[in-house]
């Protein structure tokens, strides 16, 4: 029966836990975002556009050399596609 | 306007989708040869290539070899393109290819070679389980980097699926692999008796939630509208699908422990939380076929489609199922028996084979830069042949599963009511029975 002092306690800590995840995200409005979100896997891969206000979150190592006026997306290898 | 170019890394995906086919065929072809033993035991050639190290072998092949590398690759694909950013790093995306196949190569040397932990899904020895954590937390990093410079703020819900797969997989493998070893391939568990069926089964069914579905759903949640060229049916009811998924799953393990050592309360515990399954699995199926809405005349003249519809359509049947067998009444009779293979065949060949092909086929014309699939009509008959196949397939195990439990609970003609080692734990239950492990028991 000790162990049900223990089940209880990690219960109630793990609702806890979910009402105050719950309360966050609603002060995120994470959920405000979803029918933009529901869109996101429809965007043309060959059209990935940033602004460049985040550019440089996108400017690592590997495709800092790509960095350029207009649009364009490829694919590594030489086998991709070209927009 | 200026922009930016972002470069994805989709070398990283050929390579994952080209070993997964291959894999895929290795894996499949020895499940032919098993099944061959257990109808023609002439076909086992002890001791590297007998039913008991084989077997272990197929599994293992399908589950991590032909599932784990098409996992890889779908997430590769769709993170890079659902984060705006190109993977955390490129280095670390190989050293993840590489040690995976390694993983893969030892364990197709060490199981017909007889080393193994008796673990079902955790066969392999201590030093292939480190090399399964390094590699793990190297694709953990490049994931979590790619998270930190990505260019999206909110997640789509297809990366709540990886994020759960990663973190749940990295608990579930260190904590049911704690071994002691005592030499260069043997070790002993920590765990010890009924705590060690527990753990195990944690881990087990856990395999099944957390590596053959919520990969596989994130990848539905991607690849279903890409395809379908519509938005998911209600983004609101995958998050629902998503958590509350997520927090059932974890629980259902002691299911595969009914009528054992397991206490009672921890066997009813495990079959309640399978039961509560069934809502959020059908609420995800029911989201991933309504996104096709509106566009079901394409299905006729696309192949992706045709497996993506039909997948989730497996995973449906699979996931009603699964809860079935775990109530305890169900299980006296399915446990066992044949039928447990064909669920399990519906779920791996149905829902995660057929996720493959669709996510392949849409794939393979956009990485190989060519413009449409070589053969539409070898894609259909692709399709028709499996789809005929996994039915049939199925339908046998069924008839023959069920058939088999059956006959183990009927009545002896011979011999009247008998309280037997399977029988004498759960006959006050069932009521008098005599079994093949009960005969097998009184004759020795």
């Amino acid at each position: 029966m000790e162990v049900l002092i223990l089940l209880i306690a990690v219960s109630l800590s793990m609702a806890l836990g979910a009402v105050l995840f719950f309360a966050w995200t609603v002060r995120q409005r994470t959920l405000d975002h979803a029918d933009r979100l529901a869109l996101l896997p429809l965007e043309d891969d060959e059209l990935t556009t940033l602004e460049p206000s985040a550019a440089p979150a996108a400017a690592t190592a590997n495709d800092r050399h790509s960095m350029s006026a207009g649009v364009e997306m490829r694919t590594q290898g030489g086998k991709g596609r070209k927009a | 306007m200026n922009k930016t170019r972002v470069t994805y890394d989709d070398q990283i995906v050929r390579w994952f989708m080209t070993a997964s086919i291959g894999w895929g065929l290795v894996g499949m072809l020895v499940g032919v040869l098993v099944a061959l033993q257990l109808a023609f035991w002439q076909v086992n050639i002890p001791p590297f290539l007998n039913f008991g190290r084989l077997r272990p072998l197929h599994t293992n092949a399908v589950i991590f070899a032909f599932v784990g590398n098409m996992m890889f690759a779908g997430v590769y694909y769709s993170t890079q393109r659902l984060m705006k950013a190109r993977m955390g790093s490129d280095l670390l995306s190989k050293i993840h290819f590489w040690g995976w196949q390694l993983i893969i190569v030892a364990a197709a040397i060490t199981l017909p070679l007889g080393f193994t932990q008796g673990k079902e899904y955790a066969e392999l020895e201590w030093p292939i389980d480190l090399a399964i954590t390094l590699v793990w937390v190297v694709f953990a990093v490049n994931f979590f980097w790619t998270l930190a410079k990505r260019n999206e703020k909110h997640l789509y819900v297809a990366l709540w699926f990886y994020i759960a797969t990663i973190i749940t997989i990295a608990v579930l493998h260190i904590v049911n692999s704690l071994e002691l070893p005592v030499g260069p391939f043997k070790s002993y568990s920590i765990w010890g008796g009924v705590q060690d069926a527990l753990v195990q089964w944690w881990y087990g069914h856990n395999a099944v939630a957390f590596f053959l579905t919520t990969p596989m759903l994130g990848i539905m949640y991607y690849f279903v509208p890409k395809a379908a060229e519509r938005p998911v049916y209600s983004y609101r009811l995958s998050v629902i699908h998503f958590w509350s998924l997520v927090f059932l799953y974890i629980w259902a393990g002691p299911h595969h422990l009914l009528y054992t050592a397991l206490p009672d309360w921890a066997q009813t515990l495990g079959m309640i939380f399978s039961v509560m399954l069934w809502a959020p699995s059908w609420g995800g199926m029911i989201n991933g076929l309504l996104t096709l809405r509106g566009g079901w005349e394409k299905l006729r003249n696309d192949p992706v489609l045709k497996f993506f519809a039909a997948s989730v359509t497996f995973y449906g049947m699979s996931t009603f199922e699964g809860p079935l067998l775990s109530v305890k009444s169900v299980n006296g009779r399915a446990h066992y028996s044949g039928w447990i293979i064909g669920h399990v065949h519906s779920g791996a060949l149905g829902w995660n084979g057929f996720l493959a092909a669709g996510m392949f086929y849409w794939l393979a014309p956009r990485l190989w830069g060519t413009k449409k699939l070589h053969s539409v009509s070898a894609a259909n008959w692709h399709f028709y042949l499996g789809t005929f196949g996994i039915l049939l397939y199925m339908t046998s195990m069924w008839v023959g599963g069920i058939t088999q439990g059956l006959m183990w609970r009927a009545p002896s003609p011979t011999r009247g009511p008998s309280s037997t080692r399977a029988s004498s734990r759960r006959s006050w239950r069932f009521g008098p029975c005599t079994t093949r492990a009960s005969s097998a028991a009184r004759s020795t």
